[in-house]
Order: C-alpha cells, then sequence, then structure tokens
C-alpha cells in the first residue's frame, strides 16, 4: 500500500502538482475512489497492480477478424458525449497478448469528464508482441492519473508511446517488469501550454538476463507548463547482459516552463549497461534560419520545429484513426509529412 | 541595371570585424567569384547578406534590384528572390524533404499556386536532377553525404528561381560526378535576368560555370579582381602571391 500511495513526504513526489490528499495522490474529485491492493489477475499476485473498489475490469478480446489483420484495436475510454453529468472517470481494464500473437492497441483519451483515473494492466506471453499507442487530448480543465503495467514474459517484446496534449495535469505512470530477453521500447511525448502539468513515470523492472529497455521521452513546454520525468531502472539480481536505457528531451519555449527530469537506478547484477540523459534545448537558430532562408516566415518555421522535436513518437500515431481536425493540429495532416 | 549591389558592408563576429567596409556590384546575367583561403571570411559575408542572426551588420547596404533589402527579415529576402546556397546546411530531424519544400514554396509563391501544381514541380524537377522518390521522405539534410546536402541546395536553387543567388562552396565535399551534375546544373540556371555570386576555394566548379568576374579575398576584403584568367592564376600560384590592394576593380 505504501508503494502505491506516496504522501508528501515521499520525494519522488516533491516536484508533481498532483495534489495530494489524504488518500493519496488522486485528484481531489476522485477522492473517494480507493485503490486498493487487490491484484487483477493471479499473475499479477507478486506485482502491486491496484484495483479499483466499485469498477468493473474489462477485459479487452479483440475480434477475430482484427487479430487475423493485425488491425489496430480502437481503445476509446469514454465517448465526448457519455452522460454529461458524469464528472468522475474511472476505468479498468486488462489485457493478454497470448504466445506467439501480436497486438497493436490504439488507445484514446478525450474525456470531458473533470477527472478520470484510469488502470491498464497488460501482459505480454512469451514471444509475443504488442505495439500501444495513448493518445491524450482531454479537455483542458481534466485532471487524470493514468497507469499502464506491462508484464513482459520471456522473449516478448512491446513498443508503447503516448502522446500528451491535452488536460490540465495529469499523471501517466508506465511500469514494466520485463523478463530474460524480452524487450520493452517506450517513447512518450508531451506537448503543454497555459498552465498545463504533465508527471511522467517510467520504471522499468528488469528481471531476466539479456533483457532491453530503452524510454525516451520528448517534452514541448510554452509559456508555464511543466513536465517532471521520474524514470527508474530496476534491474534484480543475476540478470547478465541487461540493457537499460532513458533518456528526457525537452524542447523549452518559454522562461516560465519548467521540467524536472529525476532518474534512479537500482543495479543488483554487475554485467549490465544503463545510462540516464537528459537534456534542455530551444530553438536553434541555425535551423530557424535555414527554413526562413526559403521564404518560411518564422511562426512556420518555429511550428516546423516544434512539430519536428516530437515527431519521434508523433510518426507511429495510427493516423487513420484520428480525425482530420486532429491531423491537422498534429501537422500530420494530408501527406505534409511524407513518413 | 544591378541585380544585386553590396555597399560598405561590414560585419562583427563575435565582436570582432570579419568584414570590413566591402562593396561589390553585380549586373543582371553576370556571374561573379569570390575566391579566397579558408577563414578569409567568405561564409562570414554570404551568411551575413542573407540576415543570420549571429553575425552582426555595423554598416552598409545591400540592394536586390534596386531595393534596399539590408533591414529585412531573412523570409523577406528570401521571397523577394535571394537565394542562398549554404556551405553546410544544418541537420534537420524530423522535417521532411518534401513537406520543406512544399512549405517553402507555399510561402514564397503564396496562394497563386495549387499545391498539386507545387508537389508536381517538386516531384519533376527531383526527377531531372535524378534525385530518388524516397529522398523527399527523410529527415532534412539529417545524416545525408556531402554530395547530397549540396545536390539538395541545387534542387532548392532551382525551384526557387531566385533573382540572385549566392552560392558557398557548393564545390566543396564534391567527388568529381557530384560536382559536375550540380555545377552543370547552376550553369543550365544562368539567365539574362539572373545574377549569381559562386563562393570556391577551388577553381574547378569555374570550369562548369563560367564566370565573368573574379575576385580575390583575403581579410574580409577584395584584394584582387579579374577575368576568369585570374582563377587560374591563383590555381597555379596560389594565394600567397596576392598582397592587398585597395578594393578597386570589385565594380568591374
Ligand atoms: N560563428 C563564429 N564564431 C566565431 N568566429 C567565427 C564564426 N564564424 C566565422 N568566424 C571567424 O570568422 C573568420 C572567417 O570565417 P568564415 O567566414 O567561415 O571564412 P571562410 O568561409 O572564408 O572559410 C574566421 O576567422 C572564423 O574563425
Ligand atoms: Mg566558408
Amino acid at each position: 500500500m505504501s508503494e502505491l500511495i506516496p504522501s508528501r513526504k515521499d520525494e519522488n513526489y516533491r516536484y508533481t502538482q498532483i495534489p495530494l490528499s489524504s488518500e493519496g495522490w488522486l485528484p481531489e474529485s476522485l477522492a473517494n475512489c480507493e485503490a486498493t491492493k487487490e491484484s487483477f489477475h493471479a499473475w499479477t499476485s507478486d506485482f502491486y497492480i491496484p484495483a479499483l473498489k466499485g469498477v468493473e475490469v474489462q477485459k479487452l478480446i479483440p475480434s477475430r477478424e482484427a487479430q487475423k489483420n493485425n488491425e489496430w484495436i480502437f481503445l476509446r475510454s469514454e465517448s465526448s458525449d457519455s452522460k454529461a453529468s458524469s464528472k468522475k472517470y474511472r476505468g479498468a481494464l486488462e489485457f493478454v497478448v497470448p504466445k506467439g500473437k501480436s497486438y497493436k492497441v490504439f488507445e484514446f483519451l478525450e474525456s470531458n469528464a473533470e477527472s478520470s483515473l484510469l488502470m491498464r494492466s497488460i501482459r505480454v506471453e512469451e514471444g509475443a508482441e504488442l505495439e500501444y499507442f495513448v493518445y491524450q487530448n482531454q479537455a483542458l480543465n481534466h485532471e487524470f492519473v493514468l497507469r499502464h503495467f506491462v508484464d513482459l514474459a520471456p522473449s516478448a517484446k512491446a513498443s508503447m508511446r503516448f502522446f500528451h496534449k491535452g488536460s490540465q495535469r495529469g499523471q501517466h505512470r508506465v511500469a514494466a517488469r520485463i523478463a530474460k530477453d524480452a524487450e520493452f521500447l517506450l517513447e512518450g511525448a508531451t506537448h503543454l501550454e497555459a498552465s498545463q502539468h504533465i508527471d511522467v513515470w517510467a520504471e522499468m523492472q528488469h528481471e531476466g538476463a539479456t533483457s532491453l529497455s530503452q524510454t525516451t521521452v520528448w517534452n514541448v513546454l510554452l509559456d508555464q507548463a511543466s513536465a517532471v520525468f521520474n524514470g527508474m531502472i530496476r534491474i534484480l539480481k543475476n540478470c547478465p547482459q541487461t540493457k537499460a536505457y532513458q533518456s528526457n528531451k525537452t524542447l523549452l519555449l518559454s522562461e516560465k516552463a519548467r521540467v524536472s527530469t529525476i532518474p534512479k537506478l537500482e543495479i543488483s547484477t554487475d554485467d549490465v549497461k544503463c545510462s540516464h540523459g537528459a537534456s534542455v534545448s530551444t530553438l536553434d537558430p541555425d535551423q530557424l534560419f535555414y527554413l526562413r532562408s526559403r521564404g518560411i516566415s518564422r511562426e512556420s518555421a518555429q511550428d516546423m520545429l516544434v512539430e519536428a522535436f516530437t515527431m519521434p513518437v508523433l510518426q507511429h500515431v495510427p493516423k487513420c484513426l484520428l480525425s482530420e481536425h486532429e491531423q491537422a493540429s498534429l501537422g500530420l495532416k494530408g501527406d505534409s509529412h511524407v513518413f | 541595371m544591378n541585380i544585386f549591389e553590396i555597399k560598405n558592408f561590414s560585419v562583427n563576429v563575435e565582436g570582432k570585424e570579419i568584414i570590413k567596409d566591402f562593396s561589390l556590384s553585380i549586373k543582371a546575367g553576370e556571374v561573379h567569384a569570390i575566391m579566397g583561403k579558408n577563414g578569409s571570411g567568405k561564409t562570414t559575408l554570404s551568411m551575413s547578406l542573407m540576415g543570420h542572426p549571429a553575425y552582426d551588420v555595423t554598416s552598409g547596404q545591400v540592394f536586390l534590384s534596386g531595393e534596399d533589402i539590408t533591414d529585412l527579415d531573412t523570409e523577406e529576402k528570401a521571397r523577394k528572390g535571394l537565394f542562398l546556397g549554404m556551405q553546410h546546411p544544418v541537420a534537420i530531424p524530423g522535417v521532411s524533404v518534401g513537406n520543406f519544400l512544399r512549405t517553402a514554396l507555399k510561402n514564397v509563391w503564396g496562394d497563386k499556386v495549387p499545391v498539386t501544381e507545387i508537389r508536381k514541380r517538386i516531384k519533376d524537377e527531383a526527377q531531372k536532377m535524378k534525385i530518388p522518390a524516397e529522398f523527399l521522405s527523410r529527415s532534412l539534410n539529417d545524416g545525408f553525404s556531402g554530395g547530397e546536402k549540396k545536390k539538395l541546395e541545387t534542387l532548392q536553387l532551382s525551384l526557387l528561381a531566385p533573382k540572385f543567388a549566392i552560392m558557398d562552396e557548393t564545390d566543396s565535399g564534391l567527388d568529381i560526378d557530384a560536382l559536375k551534375s550540380v555545377a552543370e546544373k547552376i550553369h543550365s540556371l544562368r539567365s539574362p535576368e539572373r545574377g549569381f555570386l559562386i563562393i570556391t576555394h577551388y577553381q574547378r566548379i569555374l570550369n562548369y560555370v563560367k564566370p565573368d568576374y573574379v575576385h580575390v579575398m583575403i581579410n574580409g576584403k577584395i584584394v584582387k579582381s579579374g577575368g576568369p584568367e585570374l582563377a587560374l592564376v591563383l590555381e597555379s600560384e596560389g594565394y600567397e602571391g596576392m598582397s592587398p590592394v585597395k578594393n578597386e576593380g570589385a565594380k568591374a
């Protein structure tokens, strides 16, 4: 329980702006939505996956058709026109990618509710593959807590990408357990303005030899926006030849924008390769000059460079699942980006 | 008429004067070459003419077709028809060549030309220059070879069809075949309405793009001007023999 629900004393939460009530990290409107330590499933018993009291866990089972064609499975947490009266939204979901299968999941978060608390627990079985994209563009007064627990069996492969553009405040925690020969790629981006705040947690727990994790989070921060990157690489005993890399890159477009990068390492095996990196930059004057020297206005040139910064993530968004409007706002409309 | 004119131009870089009271006039249809050793100030001149913020213009004026463009924003200069082919084009990961070219042409041509037409012209021109279509989906100058970078600069020159083009060491870092194709392309773009300033420190590009005038630059000043034969003299005798003299022949 203590690991689950931090208090203000916990130094990990020093930087976050998520309000901490006595119940823990929940936005106030969700305070009665208690986390418990009941686990979702037997296989998670030693991994603290929280369940939400009173929330039914949904199971995601892709259609045979979708599986056969390796189509994107479209997860829409709440449609924008759902009960206008519901101010809070809670959801829990779990699924397993069975042995030898390969799933692609697109999670689209666009709730108009005041706040949301979403838990996802995902098991990728031996040799299975998962590609997952989380696209968050919720109303600008929204507050959210989002958790992805990813459990990778030996030789499983998963890539998870996220893009946070909406919400007033939010915390997104991705925790992975990575078994022998398994690989986890986490690539995320935030694009925040006004007083938006996003707190990202990336916790990679390596539990087997020759496992790999690679985490990169790009932040674009305007105005007084702020972002936190909490990175943890934990390598348990007897995990030789493990590689784990984390990096956080921030494009600061205002003097009042803030980023805090908090990297942590806990390594109990000798023969491993690990790295943490963080960089903060502003727009590159040479790049701006190059674009402007071809007649591109200063504003367009800036927009292009900002888009380019998060392009490593956005180039993977399943464009076909976004509305025209959404694509245009990302600079992805038509073939404007030929990726 | 002078298509391009630089009058008493001085430029500081990090507080040090690199370009010193530089003047040069170029008539429509002419090709001028500036030759000079590394560090003589050629890139400083070209970047400051285009308005790079790191170069501090302390005095002088620049005219394009008789219009004073000294204080215009870089994009305005480009839209009015000034082009700079850069010595070291910067890499911009995440911006594709195709997107960049379309955006540039849209900005320069305005809404006159429909997007489909812009797309077609880019495709046709790339094809003519034997640039493969995949190239357009790569990130701008990112991981490009020297030859690819200069080919792309030349493609932009061709598409933007400027009134006046400054080509800063378009020849350096190219093997003979790449040099030949790039130089021939530049040569084909010569016209009675257009002027060129070819900046180089080798003579070889001038075999393909024959200059009307050659100027020798030392320490931010033109020390000698002459016809195309001057390039050959430089090639055989080097810059050592060139003694700084008064900048007089620049108007040619
Ligand atoms: N960004 C810069 N910062 C400091 N010094 C510079 C910079 N750019 C050019 N210089 C200096 O200005 C002089 C001229 O350089 P440059 O214009 O690049 O010459 P060229 O193009 O003829 O080789 C050199 O002494 C160089 O060191
Ligand atoms: Mg140079």
